[in-house]
């Protein structure tokens, strides 16, 4: 218990830490989304009216798609502080502590979604359901996958910042890749199922793959639940052991600014 | 005024040898970072590119000028960054929320000059912009189009038209880190990653792309103007009709009067920064004297 009043309490300091850049920021980032998000429903809605072969896509499906893409964004792409840290060397102070890198790595990150769920995600869902989409879930499996989903997602953003330390700080450069992969290769912007040449398939099993794209897939009916949560539980069953693995050794090499 | 452009030239020519050193000093970063950055840029306009693949065309756009659209945007965003993305002169609010202007204004150069010289990167920044020619000889290609005179002019119209409203918007937003340092540091940013978000969606209308409504209609917005009319402008075929050459003039006029009118406004900032900034300044709280 006095474990997880610590772990809420820094998650809270992280919710406040949001608003800092005020309010200018916060709308702007979020107007962001919402853009992006419109842009995408318009494209699908436009190919449906020019009578592209979907090939079993139906649009309430694309549409729940992309809306949930944006709704459960922060969990579909776990995105830790410790990129930035690293760079700043902010991440010192979480060794002066009395918990473990990763449990305050971790309280940040969830502390950092209340605020995208509370003034975007939830405004969304609620235009969404009053516009007439449909948002029910095509399988309830669509829960453990997100679990397993976040879970990957904190294994790969940990492989990210080791690789941020083994390219002596270059964070803009990682960060601005990892941006363009997540976008295209988890899915988070374009079903696997809309992909060409069956490249949708192949990306589905991999890594990247079995983040956004599959919880998504399986809300919206789009993939079998089991395929999509094999290919997540193999993931994570490889990906946790070698984050930590490498993360332990990068330690030694951390170089960061400030000061 | 010869005075003035020489010592542009000069500049630019230091920047490109600073950038150029950086490159020879450290080359396996510099490659990582060049690498990255076509990645990047690769991956930007991929996700609407196999989608246009998958389903023939977008929002009434085949998949070759769906090509055409997103290499003219990789190409006029690419030259933007090469020419004003160094030291965050293109993330204007990034400076001016560190209370980096400051110390532009005690330099012995215009404000101006500074900005117009300093983001000059062409060995690094250069990426997208190769990726930007690469696509766009590709699209011209696939469409039998003519490489004309007029053809490259319109080319150079529309990317100057481009680079004016990215710097223009990026400026004007930016400029509230004067009032808000903390706050709005990261503005410029949120104003140009919302029109790179934005720029590879075509617009949704069932019409062949010279239509003039679907440039009209693309010229209310912002980021639309950039990527859509460029290449409608591109496209069109018919350069030989004159009533067609007339409305294309317009056209182009029409799409001048977005950008010119954010240069404009900028301009008027900078001229009250330089003019009153250090007063304006005066006082007020920076990311230094808070920390």
């Amino acid at each position: 218990m006095k474990h997880f009043t610590a772990w809420r309490a820094t998650a809270r300091m992280c919710l406040k830490e949001k608003s800092y850049f005020g309010l200018a920021n916060i709308i702007a980032q979020y107007l962001l989304r919402a853009a992006g998000l419109g842009a995408l429903l318009m494209i699908w809605r436009s190919l449906f009216m020019q009578g592209a072969d979907m090939q079993g896509l139906t649009l309430n499906q694309v549409y729940v798609y992309t809306i949930l893409s944006t709704v459960l964004a922060p969990m579909l792409d776990v995105r830790t502080p410790a990129s930035g840290w690293l760079h700043d060397g902010s991440v010192l102070k979480l060794y002066l502590r009395p918990r473990g890198l990763f449990a305050q790595l971790a309280a940040h990150t969830v502390g950092g979604w209340v605020l995208p769920l509370a003034i975007l995600s939830l405004p969304v869902t609620g235009i969404a359901l009053l516009c007439g989409v449909d948002l029910r879930p095509a399988s309830l499996w669509f829960l453990p996958s997100l679990v397993l989903t976040v879970s990957l997602g904190f294994a790969v953003d940990y492989l990210f910042a080791c690789l941020l330390i083994r390219l002596n700080n270059l964070e803009w450069v990682v960060h601005d890749m990892r941006q363009s992969l997540t976008a295209l290769f988890t899915g988070s912007v374009i079903p696997f199922a809309a992909l060409p040449w069956g490249l949708g398939r192949f990306l589905a099993l991999t890594p990247l793959g079995s983040l956004a794209g599959g919880p998504l897939s399986i809300y919206a009916g789009l993939a079998e639940p089991m395929t999509v949560l094999a290919a997540q539980l193999f993931w994570n069953v490889v990906l946790w052991p070698l984050a930590l693995w490498r993360f332990a050794s990068m330690r030694e090499r951390m170089v960061s600014y400030g000061g | 005024m010869a005075d003035k452009i020489q010592s542009v030239l000069r500049l630019l020519r230091l920047y490109a040898r600073m950038d150029l050193n950086w490159v020879m000093q450290d080359f396996k970063a510099a490659l990582i970072v060049v690498c990255a950055e076509i990645i990047n840029n690769l991956t930007a306009v991929s996700g609407i590119l196999l989608l246009a693949v998958r389903f023939g065309g977008v929002g009434g756009l085949n998949t070759d000028e769906i090509l055409l659209m997103l290499g003219f945007f990789e190409l006029a965003d690419g030259l933007c960054y090469m020419l004003f993305g160094g030291f965050n002169v293109l993330h204007i609010s990034r400076r001016i929320g560190r209370g980096q202007v400051d110390h532009m204004l005690i330099q012995p150069r215009p404000l101006i000059v500074q900005l117009l010289t300093e983001g000059f990167m062409p060995v690094s920044g250069s990426g997208g912009f190769l990726i930007g020619i690469l696509l766009t000889m590709l699209a011209w290609t696939r469409l039998h189009l003519e490489v004309t005179l007029l053809r490259l002019s319109l080319l150079l119209l529309y990317i100057l038209c481009h680079t004016l409203l990215t710097l223009g918007q990026s400026f004007l937003f930016g400029s509230a880190a004067f009032r808000t340092p903390v706050a709005s540091e990261e503005l410029s940013s949120l104003i140009l990653d919302l029109n790179s978000q934005l720029r590879p969606f075509p617009p949704v209308r069932s019409a062949p792309l010279a239509d003039e409504p679907v440039v009209y209609g693309a010229a209310c917005r912002p980021a639309g103007l950039s990527a859509v009319a460029g290449a409608a402008g591109q496209a069109d075929r018919n350069c030989t009709d004159t009533s067609r050459l007339y409305r294309r003039c317009v056209r182009a006029g029409c799409g001048m009067l977005l950008p010119r009118g954010y240069a404009a406004l900028s301009a008027i900032q900078l001229q009250s920064i330089q003019r009153h900034g250090p007063s304006k300044l005066k006082g007020r709280k920076t990311n230094e004297s808070k920390s």
